[in-house]
């Protein structure tokens, strides 16, 4: 059956409005004063420390009622790496926690026990960035071609293509202008003009 | 019986991009399936780092052709939300009306695609002429039919006229009546239902557990909507339904579609009834200040999420897109499971996937002499001959001039 949604409904109750949820994250973790920010109605982000990161997460999911992983977005920031997960829920807020790695040594745990949809944003840090997604069950790679070279990670800021990856694109030959030997489309002098 | 794996792509039948499946069967049955996608990676994050905010919204808008505007419109407003910008009430009504435009087009053309797959190629003829008038639309509104070009950092970059307004209403009127002759063919067609039901079913659990967005979830009893949810533009004065459907198969995800055909149709009117005046563009920062923003964005295909970063420069120092389809990629190997080997280019193609922007695309660049290049229709036709000769492909020059001069003889 269809059915017809009437907007003005939430789409479902949730335990903790939106605005809620930083006042939610600092009592059960305390550690986290300072540590978060919610620039506009519906986005919150967090700063967490590695030793609590998996806990937060436990938190936010099961108490809070975050459902759903949107995406792992990692990125250089010169003095670490870091991986910032995208968590949704259903009233539409977006918790954004940064986990901040060092560049020797850029280890992260899998949420794919939980998300098994996130495997693909573990490849991809791992891809990209170089990241170890510590328990990611073994696959193919993504989103790099089969015969990138594994220790060249494109989203460093560090990284300046080698001569494996600096293939050269093919350039236009210089074409004899005089007499070209396809005529153009459209012109008089095409096949199929005038049919 | 023992098992079989066979490996489908990337080159095959049931799309027109590249994508491949290592597909697992028991006779005709599919016991598993594995997705691999990466094929269309042309490193547009890396590629976003090296440009202004500005070049940057040219590149993002060619992530993907068939919502172009989806993307385009969600680094703009991650942009304005970084930078501070207050959008005029008028560009946010005209950013809406393209929006849905192109989710009306998407649709039809997903319809099309879907009607292809399972033989119903009258049904792609329909929707596709259909289809017509809406791409008209936006060629009037924009200047194209595909990648509009309308967003630009604090607004849009061109005006609405009345007349243009009044235009697109009188077309609503008559896509409506198509879209309703459609609504009605896949509620009451005996056959549609019989060849889409149980078809790629997705459990309500399942699409929770794997993420799955958009139409797909929603087909799914996935109640979830950003423009409802997280409104952007002006969804949050608008009226219209979210819908969500319980057959969790292709037959409920081709219901969720037309029916959000009638929504869009409704939203169109409503946007283009209430347009504000004003101005269309707010001043923007050529250099943004430090920060970061997610924004997320109802794409056709589902929820796609932008985010951006900047140090305060005039670049930024991090976008990252994440279009629907790689959402919806773990979900679809879910629904091949004990199906018929046969449905797979069905399965595939009803979660209307877009692998150009799951890969995240777009670099025409020389390396050697470090330059972008651009290439007019004669270079390009004469290097894709050039290619082919080279490849030892079938050369017809000979064959052209031949007939060119049996021609001129007459």
């Amino acid at each position: 059956m269809t059915t017809w949604s009437d907007p003005t409904i939430p789409a479902a109750t949730t335990p903790v409005p939106p605005e809620g949820v930083p006042a939610a994250l600092e009592a059960r973790f305390p550690a986290l004063a300072g540590h978060m920010k919610a620039p506009r109605p519906r986005r919150v982000f967090v700063d967490a420390p590695a030793d609590i990161f998996l806990f937060l997460v436990d938190h936010a999911c099961d108490v809070l009622g975050f459902d759903r992983l949107v995406t792992i977005t990692g990125m250089d920031e010169k003095d670490a790496f870091a991986a910032l997960y995208s968590f949704g829920h259903p009233n539409g807020c977006l918790l954004n926690v940064r986990l901040r790695v060092p560049r020797d040594a850029p280890r992260i745990p899998t949420l794919t026990a939980r998300f098994p949809g996130g495997a693909n944003y573990e490849r991809e840090l791992e891809d990209l960035l170089g990241f170890e997604v510590v328990g990611l069950a073994p696959g193919r790679r993504y989103p790099l071609p089969d015969d990138w070279p594994l220790d060249e990670k494109p989203l460093r800021k560090d990284w300046k293509p080698s001569a494996a990856t600096a293939t050269p694109v093919a350039t236009v030959p210089a074409s004899p202008a005089a007499k070209p030997s396809v005529p153009a489309a459209g012109s008089p002098a095409a096949p199929n003009a005038g049919k | 019986m023992s098992r079989v794996t066979i490996p489908v792509g990337p080159q095959h039948p049931s799309l027109k991009e590249p994508e491949s499946f290592n597909i697992t069967l028991e006779g005709e049955r599919i016991m598993m399936a594995e997705v691999k996608l990466g094929y269309n990676h042309r490193g547009l994050e890396k590629a976003a780092e090296d440009r202004t905010f500005i070049q940057d919204i040219h590149l993002i808008e060619r992530v993907c052709g068939i919502c172009s505007h989806a993307h385009s419109s969600a680094y703009v407003m991650c942009v304005e939300e970084i930078a501070g910008v207050q959008v005029p009430a008028r560009a946010n009504h005209i950013r809406t009306l393209i929006g849905e435009l192109e989710r009306l087009h998407s649709h039809l053309l997903w319809l099309g695609v879907a009607g292809h797959e399972i033989g119903f190629d009258t049904l792609l003829m329909y929707s596709w002429r259909d289809r017509e008038p809406v791409m008209d639309m936006l060629a009037m509104l924009t200047g194209n039919r595909v990648n509009y070009g309308i967003n630009t950092i604090g607004g849009v970059r061109r005006d609405v006229t009345q007349a243009q307004l009044d235009q697109v209403l009188a077309v609503v009127d008559v896509v409506e009546e198509r879209v309703k002759y459609y609504v009605d063919l896949v509620q009451t067609d005996a056959t549609l239902a019989q060849r889409l039901s149980g078809v790629g079913f997705l459990s309500h659990e399942d699409a929770v557990r794997l993420g799955a967005v958009g139409p797909t979830g929603r087909a799914s009893k996935i109640d979830r909507d950003i423009r409802r949810d997280d409104p952007y533009f002006a969804y949050a004065d608008l009226q219209f339904k979210v819908i969500t459907d319980d057959h969790e198969d292709v037959y409920g995800r081709t219901l969720v579609r037309v029916g959000e055909l009638l929504q869009s149709l409704s939203i169109i009117r409503q946007v283009a009834k209430s347009m504000p005046d004003g101005p269309v563009k707010a001043k923007a920062p050529r250099k943004v200040p430090a920060g970061e923003a997610t924004v997320r964005y109802e794409a056709p295909r589902g929820e796609n999420l932008h985010y951006v970063r900047s140090t305060g420069g005039d670049k930024p120092d991090r976008v990252k897109v994440r279009a629907p389809t790689l959402a919806n990629s773990a979900a679809v190997a879910k629904m091949m499971e004990h199906n018929n080997l046969a449905d797979v280019p069905v399965i595939i193609a009803a979660i209307d996937p877009c692998f150009s922007c799951t890969d995240r695309a777009i670099r025409v660049e020389d390396r050697t002499r470090g330059s972008a290049e651009v290439l007019t229709w004669k270079e390009l036709r004469r290097r894709s001959i050039d290619w082919w000769r080279e490849q030892g492909g079938v050369d017809f020059t000979a064959h052209n001039q031949a007939l060119l001069k049996k021609l001129s003889a007459r």
